[in-house]
């Protein structure tokens, strides 16, 4: 007997951070999370399985298009013809969702309850799903800890939107502890809302089978579900099967040894070779060049120039396959041409100047101000928020985007072939 | 910081070039390097040497690039100087003299902690930096923070990188732009966000598009019910219209069967079986006539037939069939007998030729005696097969024993050529040819040969002893003889008698120059008689001193000599000895001179030395000595080598008398061998070869013989056959000597006689058995003819044969013809049973007709059939309408809807129906309308089921937004990078611009010699704050006033001013500039020159050209105290060593 845990699917759920360009594979993008929940339904017909537990998150919260519910009912529907029974819980996002609201789904798919843990038991498969819906978008509640016992002769399984004892990057709801999971006695816990797939234990097993495709370039590596063979005596088998279809790398390029900014690109194109020989589905990478380089201050100058080779080469090398996310400069000018330290002359007044500004929030805002206005008045919020917002009032922000002025003025002010 | 000392170690082309920049006071160092000097590579060093050898350098061509090296004597304001060689690499690439690694501080020590960007854009200038400076000062229109700013940093200048980002950020981004590219992006993303909204389903939306198909359900259902009745009713109205003329018609058919009563259930076929029967019953009788008349036509053919049946009987069909057959067989007979006969003839007269050719003279009928049987045959052949095969086998074996004879009589005849020696003496000594004897032979060489060797080995070794002891002899007779010349050494007497007199003599000296010198002590009159004493030695006495002083030295004269002869390696003191004792007391004393006290003093001196020369002396008898034992120790050695050479002369004579003996003893050997005496190993190659020949000479004759033996064996062998094919060959005729050829031809020619023989005896016996078969079918036919034709003429045969098969064909014919009438005739009489059979059946069949219609005859048969016609007819009419009105009904009962319709009328049906129609109509084209509506939904609903645009609009929202996001951080990075500059800019110019503008206002004047009074600050037409340049009679100009050249001196009266401003702040590196002037007149040059002469005094200033004329006008322009030519030499093709570039 077979059951396939799946969570936080995001349905329609556009995937993040990739700014369109020539060359970019666009199609391979569009409904991404549509083709992976294919792939999970198709994953369940493959290997015949008895149940799909989904342990919340099926849509996003602030998603209002009814078509992807009819989507997501139709290929329910598809399971419903092979006789796969389907649970679910609502997460936070489906609560918070019309879709849900208004959904009517196939009648092989069981939603449990959002007021009280219900059990379901399917006698025939010999197994048990413990489980209960978000009624609200934020629940704060231990929820695990009124889940039901264990029935005994079947196989128990508790199906729970939860960060367990909190998660980096992921609201805490419906906190609980592993210990508690674990003693509950169940045979499984299939477990929803932390996007990174993570076993917390094996006796019994607590997993989060993590999303289903990857949304952002925080979601890095192979997204899916995971496959669990059970027996009358138990759980027999645990295995992840990766379903997504585009998938998000970070690529680190050290630069020390670059000598210039065409042995910078190909350094990143190297870099960009190696992984394009082992993709074997559509990725989203974010190249991030690092090292104490001589090419530092070039890098930033021309940072257009640096952005639009890297795609190029990335199309080039990726067949279709790579998306180049973004470009992060982390590199760092070589000892010998630090400036940093100067503090006269026009040049080091200058940097004397810079460095004023970093540590005067007043100046620094006032300097933003008069400066960014204008832009700031039209921002959009997407622009503004999260954690790439443009937060133009923001100190933090704006002293991290001098060390880039910095660099810009001193290559502008000395040419292209000056260091820093 | 500045330089005392550039070398440039292995750089580009550079090796070991040095320029020295050490001066005194400050002063202009000016580096001038013709084309292919290294200037440009020097400049590339020195700033490689600062910061480091780039990664992609030009200069690692004639040295590899981890061979790079260049060093310099540095010295800090302080006074500190540091030697640093820096090489090519990526890590540690400074290091002290010593080459130890420097980091950090001292690292950073040679560049005074100034960054390169620093260095590169404010101390490194040259004409184009200067140039670019200008414009900047244009460009800006004198903006005096721009233009301070400016020149204190030197590279692109602020106003050009402040219009650039201007001009970025306003491409990038206007509040009320549209076309820039972030106002673009920002649009297009708040359009694909509009597109998500637009194509996002709602599911209130949803929801109503459900309702709105199940209203649309319902319609299409309840229009779809009316159509149902509607339909029904004109159902119900087309039947009535249908079944209405069906009542009709079946009320008038059961009338009219009920008039017609009861009739006979005639089938109906009745009257088309009843005339078939009459046809029949007519057909029949008529066939009967027919064939009687036909049956008496052929009895009368029959009649007419005449038959001859004995002709025919069995016997005689028989033997004519075989006369057919034989007949042809008989007369190919008659043709061929006589030819045939001929031919027997004549092949058994060529027969009898053949035996004659094989000289056979028997008769015919003997021949048979002749035949030879196959037995004998095939034993004469074997025979012939065998002779031929021993016949040629012994010819082989004759030939080859003959070749071998020849090849043994060669062999045997060179080995008697190839004797050793064909002397006298040896020439009639035969050669043992036996291979023992040769053995025994090469064993005696071999030991003679062992035994010399032995010998010469022994005698050698001999010789060699004796020689090393004749030169043992030698060398200690020649040490003999040496020692025996080296003299005889002084006696002891003598030795202590030379003592005592120097130990006296030295007594007293030393007691008289105590008493003269207690008297000579203090005084004039000392003094005086000192300075008297030094002054009256005379040559004479100082010539006995020297006399005198080789009176000790006598003795010993002989060792001296030998010393000087022969052993120079002793290294005595003899010069020495002379000169020290040229001081004797005995001579000083007894001179009777006043007291001289210095020479008393030299006397003592020269007293001393005597004794140093005394022990050595003493040192070098005792040597002496040493060699006297020596001398008898060779001696004896001398005599014992004597006496070994001796012992070893007479070993080596008895060697030579055993070789002697050993020489004898070969010689003797040779002489008994029969050879002449030679080298063992010649006699032993000698032999080895005459042993090898000698066997092939053995083993030829040894095969000769056994070749001999074996033709013996096959001439008994050959004649053993002859004998016994003699008497076969007898058997078949032969003659008793006829060879094998012969037989074979006679045995080949009898089969020939015999296979004619047979022949002929088969053609013989084929031509009896024809003749008696022509005899036999003549008497056959005799036989028949007399039987059959008796009238016929006997013994023509051919005639009567074929009248007798001419008579058989008639016969036969009429027979035939006979038995075809009678067969036809049995035929009609079948037929004729058979008409009469059929006319009785129809008969029969009539009968029961008239029966089952209960008539007796066939008229009354032919009305019950029209009777039974016409019921039958109605009968199915009425079927037919009844089916009909079944069908028309669908389903009903024709009587219900009989009684429904009652009286009703078709045209009130039909107007009815017309009604309903229209209605149907009406609700079909409704219906139709509906069912429309409701797929048009439910396609709907399917699209928003399947659609996909809102999370496609998602996609490109997001790609937009991320567009807008890299596009707004660049404008905000741009527009803060302005703002940061500036601000700066301003701020710089109200630090600095009291002193620079003062600085550079006197710098500007000198540079431009006086034509310029100097600068001053003022307002623009904008208020802005500008520079102004005054001219000498007080005109004001703005930057945009002046000439190019003018800009560019303006320029760098701002720049050293910078640097001069800078240099309160912190220690400067060397201004280093590369043809800074290339474009200055002479006269401005000359100015520059002076300026930078004296700026030289603020830092080191190091000005590379390649123009000879600047060093010439330095030179003009400057004192020497202020300057420093140094000129770059082209550097060498293939050297190593220093160049040295002095000033």
């Amino acid at each position: 007997m077979k059951f396939v845990h799946a969570a936080d699917l995001h349905l329609d759920s556009p995937l993040r951070g990739l700014a369109r360009y020539a060359g970019a594979p666009v199609e391979e993008m569009r409904l991404a999370s549509r083709r992976a929940c294919e792939n999970l339904v198709g994953l369940c017909l493959a290997e015949q399985v008895d149940l799909l537990l989904l342990a919340g998150d099926l849509y996003d919260g602030d998603w209002r298009d009814y078509s992807t519910g009819l989507y997501f009912s139709a290929q329910m529907s598809r399971l419903r013809e092979a006789g796969v029974q389907v649970v679910l819980v609502r997460g936070n996002h489906d609560a918070a969702s019309q879709i849900t609201r208004h959904l009517r789904l196939p009648d092989n798919v069981y939603e449990l309850s959002i007021d009280s843990p219900q059990t379901l038991s399917f006698e025939d498969l010999g197994i048990a799903v413990h489980g209960q819906s978000f009624a609200t978008r934020a629940v704060t509640e231990n929820l695990a800890r009124a889940y039901p016992e264990r029935i005994s002769q079947l196989v128990n399984v508790g199906l729970l939107h939860t960060s367990v004892n909190g998660r980096a990057g992921h609201e805490p709801y419906a906190p609980c502890s592993l210990d508690e999971l674990v003693n509950k006695g169940y045979d499984y816990w299939a477990l929803g809302h932390v996007h990174a797939r993570e076993v917390l234990s094996e006796t019994p097993w607590v997993v989060f089978a993590g999303n289903l495709q990857a949304r952002h370039a925080r979601e890095i590596g192979e997204k899916g579900a995971t496959l669990v063979s059970y027996s009358a005596s138990g759980i027999t088998h645990v295995e992840h099967r990766a379903l997504d279809v585009v998938r998000y790398a970070t690529l680190r390029v050290d630069l020390a040894r670059a000598s210039g900014f065409d042995a910078a690109l190909e350094s990143a194109r190297d870099a960009f070779a190696d992984l394009a020989a082992n993709v074997d589905r559509t990725t989203a990478v974010r190249l991030i060049l690092t090292g104490e380089s001589a090419v530092h201050s070039q890098l930033h100058a021309r940072d257009v120039a640096l952005l639009e080779n890297v795609r190029a080469f990335a199309t080039d090398l990726g067949a279709g396959q790579l998306w180049v996310e973004k470009v992060l400069l982390e590199t760092k000018p070589l000892a010998s041409h630090a400036s940093s330290q100067l503090e006269d002359g026009a040049l080091g007044e200058l940097l004397g100047y810079l460095k004023q500004l970093r540590s005067d929030d007043a100046a620094l805002f006032q300097l933003s101000s008069e400066e960014l206005h204008e832009l700031r008045a039209k921002l959009p919020a997407e622009l503004r928020d999260g954690e790439d917002g443009l937060r133009l009032d923001d100190p933090q922000r704006l002293r991290a985007e001098l060390d880039a002025v910095e660099q810009l003025l001193l290559v502008r002010l000395f040419g292209m072939e000056a260091p820093a | 910081m500045k330089l005392l000392r550039l070398d440039l170690l292995a750089f580009g082309p550079l090796q070991g070039t040095t320029i020295e920049l050490a001066s005194e006071a400050p002063c202009l160092h000016l580096v001038y390097g013709p084309n292919e000097a290294g200037k440009s590579t020097a400049l590339r060093a020195l700033h490689g040497f600062f910061y480091g050898i780039p990664e992609a350098t030009p200069d690692a061509h004639r040295f590899r690039a981890s061979e790079l090296r260049v060093a310099a004597l540095l010295q800090d304001a302080r006074g500190r100087e540091l030697y640093v060689v820096r090489r090519k690499g990526r890590k540690q690439t400074l290091a002290a003299a010593d080459g130890t690694p420097l980091a950090g501080a001292d690292a950073s020590w040679i560049t005074a902690g100034m960054p390169e960007a620093q260095f590169r854009s404010m101390f490194a200038l040259s004409y184009d930096t200067l140039e670019q400076g200008a414009d900047e000062l244009l460009g800006s229109a004198g903006e005096l923070g721009q233009s301070l700013f400016s020149a204190g940093t030197g590279g692109v200048g602020a106003h050009a990188v402040l219009e650039s980002l201007r001009q970025e950020a306003d491409a990038l981004y206007r509040p009320r732009g549209r076309t820039q590219r972030l106002n673009a992006a920002l649009t297009a993303f708040e359009d694909a966000k509009r597109s998500v909204r637009e194509q996002s389903i709602r599911a209130e939306a949803f929801a109503e598009q459900q309702r709105s198909i199940e209203a649309a359900e319902e319609d299409a259902s309840r229009l779809q019910l009316q159509r149902q009745q509607l339909m029904a009713e004109r159902v119900r109205f087309e039947r009535a219209r249908r079944v209405l003329p069906l009542l009709a018609k079946r009320a008038e058919l059961r009338r009219q069967r009920a008039e017609l009563g009861e009739v006979a259930a005639l089938p109906g076929s009745a009257t088309e079986d009843r005339r078939l029967l009459e046809r029949a019953r007519r057909d029949a009788s008529l066939r009967i006539e027919h064939v009687d008349g036909e049956i008496a036509k052929l009895e009368e053919a029959r009649a007419a037939l005449a038959v001859n049946d004995a002709w025919l009987e069995p016997v005689n069909q028989v033997q004519l069939s075989e006369l057919r057959d034989r007949l042809l067989q008989y007369r190919r007979a008659q043709r061929t007998l006589p030819v045939r006969r001929d031919a027997l003839s004549r092949a058994q007269g060529e027969l009898h030729a053949m035996l004659e050719r094989l000289g056979l003279q028997v008769e015919f009928a003997q021949i048979d005696s002749l035949r030879v049987s196959r037995p004998l045959e095939a034993k004469i052949r074997e025979y012939a097969r065998r002779g031929e095969t021993v016949i040629s086998r012994r010819a082989e074996l004759a030939r080859q024993l003959a070749a071998k004879r020849d090849e043994a009589a060669k062999q045997r005849g060179g080995l008697v050529a190839r004797r050793f020696d064909p002397g006298s003496t040896v020439r009639q000594i035969e050669l043992p040819l036996s291979p023992e004897r040769v053995s025994l032979t090469l064993d005696q060489v071999t030991e003679f040969e062992r035994a010399s060797v032995e010998l010469e080995r022994e005698l050698r070794a001999a010789t060699d002893k004796l020689r090393q002891e004749e030169e043992a002899l030698e060398r200690t007779r020649r040490d003999l003889e040496a020692l025996a010349n080296a003299g005889q050494p002084p006696t002891e007497l003598q030795l202590t008698a030379a003592r005592e007199e120097r130990r006296v003599l030295s007594l007293r000296l030393r007691e008289e120059l105590r008493v003269n010198a207690r008297g000579a002590a203090g005084g004039e009159r000392a003094v005086r008689s000192q300075s008297s004493v030094a002054g009256s030695v005379t040559p004479g006495a100082r010539s006995g001193v020297a006399n005198a002083g080789n009176a000790p030295e006598a003795g010993s004269e002989d060792v001296r000599r030998t010393n000087v002869r022969g052993a120079r390696s002793l290294e005595l003191p003899v010069d020495a000895g002379a000169r020290g004792v040229g001081g004797s007391p005995a001579a000083v004393l007894g001179a009777g001179e006043p007291f001289d006290l210095a020479g008393a003093e030299e006397l003592l001196r020269l007293l001393d030395a005597q004794s140093e020369t005394a022990d050595v002396i003493a040192d070098r008898l005792r040597r002496e000595a040493t060699r006297v034992a020596e001398f008898a120790r060779l001696r004896a050695a001398h005599a014992g080598c004597e006496r070994q050479l001796e012992k070893l002369r007479s070993a080596a004579a008895a060697l030579a008398e055993r070789a002697r003996d050993s020489e004898r003893r070969w010689l003797e050997l040779c002489s008994r061998a029969g050879v002449a005496p030679r080298a063992p190993g010649l006699m032993r190659a000698f032999l080895t070869e005459h042993r090898a020949e000698a066997l092939r000479l053995d083993s030829l004759e040894r095969e000769a013989s056994r070749l001999e033996r074996e033709v013996e064996t096959e001439s008994a062998q050959q004649e053993n056959w002859r004998t016994s094919w003699n008497e076969l060959v007898a058997k078949i005729g032969s003659p008793a000597d006829a060879s094998v050829a012969e037989v074979e031809a006679m045995l080949t020619g009898l089969h020939d006689v015999f296979a004619r023989l047979d022949a002929t005896k088969n053609d013989s016996r084929e031509i009896e058995v024809l003749a008696h078969e022509v005899a036999a079918f003549e008497r056959e036919l005799a036989v028949l003819q007399a039987r059959l034709l008796p009238d016929a003429e006997p013994a023509v045969w051919d005639a009567v044969a074929d009248a007798l098969l001419a008579r058989d064909h008639a016969e036969r014919r009429a027979a035939d013809r006979r038995g075809q009438l009678e067969a036809q005739l049995t035929a009609r009489g079948a037929e004729r049973e058979r008409a009469l059979h059929e006319h009785a059946a129809t008969e029969r069949e009539l009968a029961v007709l008239m029966q089952s219609a209960g008539v007796t005859n066939l008229s009354a048969l032919e009305a019950a059939e029209e009777a039974a016609r016409r019921a039958r007819v109605l009968d199915e009419s009425l079927a037919q309408v009844q089916a009909e009105l079944l069908a028309a009904a669908d389903g009903f009962e024709p009587a219900a809807l009989e009684g429904e319709l009652g009286s009703t009328v078709v045209p009130e049906v039909q107007a009815r129906l017309q009604e309903v129609e229209d209605a149907l109509e009406r609700v079909e084209v409704e219906r139709e309308a509906a069912v429309h509506t409701l797929e048009s939904r439910r396609a709907g609903l399917a699209r928003l089921r399947e659609s996909r645009g809102a999370a496609d609009a998602a996609l490109d929202a997001g790609a937009e937004l991320e567009n807008a996001r890299l596009l707004a951080q660049r404008y905000v990075r741009v527009k803060l990078a302005f703002g940061v500059l500036a601000r700066e800019v301003e701020r710089y110019r109200e630090r600095h611009t009291g002193p620079i503008l003062r600085g550079a206002s006197a710098l500007f004047s000198q540079l431009t010699q006086g034509a310029w009074r100097g600068l001053e600050a003022d307002f623009g037409d904008s208020d802005e704050p500008v520079l102004i340049c005054v001219r000498s009679n007080g005109d004001r100009v703005g930057v945009r006033g002046l000439s190019a050249g003018t800009r560019d001196q303006l320029y760098l009266a701002l720049r050293l001013a910078s640097i001069e401003q800078l240099s309160a702040a912190r220690e400067l590196m060397p201004l280093v500039m590369d043809d800074l002037l290339v474009h200055f007149d002479d006269d401005r040059a000359k100015a520059a020159l002076q300026a930078l002469g004296e700026f030289a005094s603020v830092t080191q200033v190091l000005l590379f050209t390649h123009h000879q004329r600047l060093c010439e006008l330095a030179r003009e322009a400057l004192p020497e105290s202020k300057l420093r030519v140094h000129r770059l030499a082209p550097p060498p093709t293939a050297t190593r060593e220093l160049t040295l570039v002095r000033p």
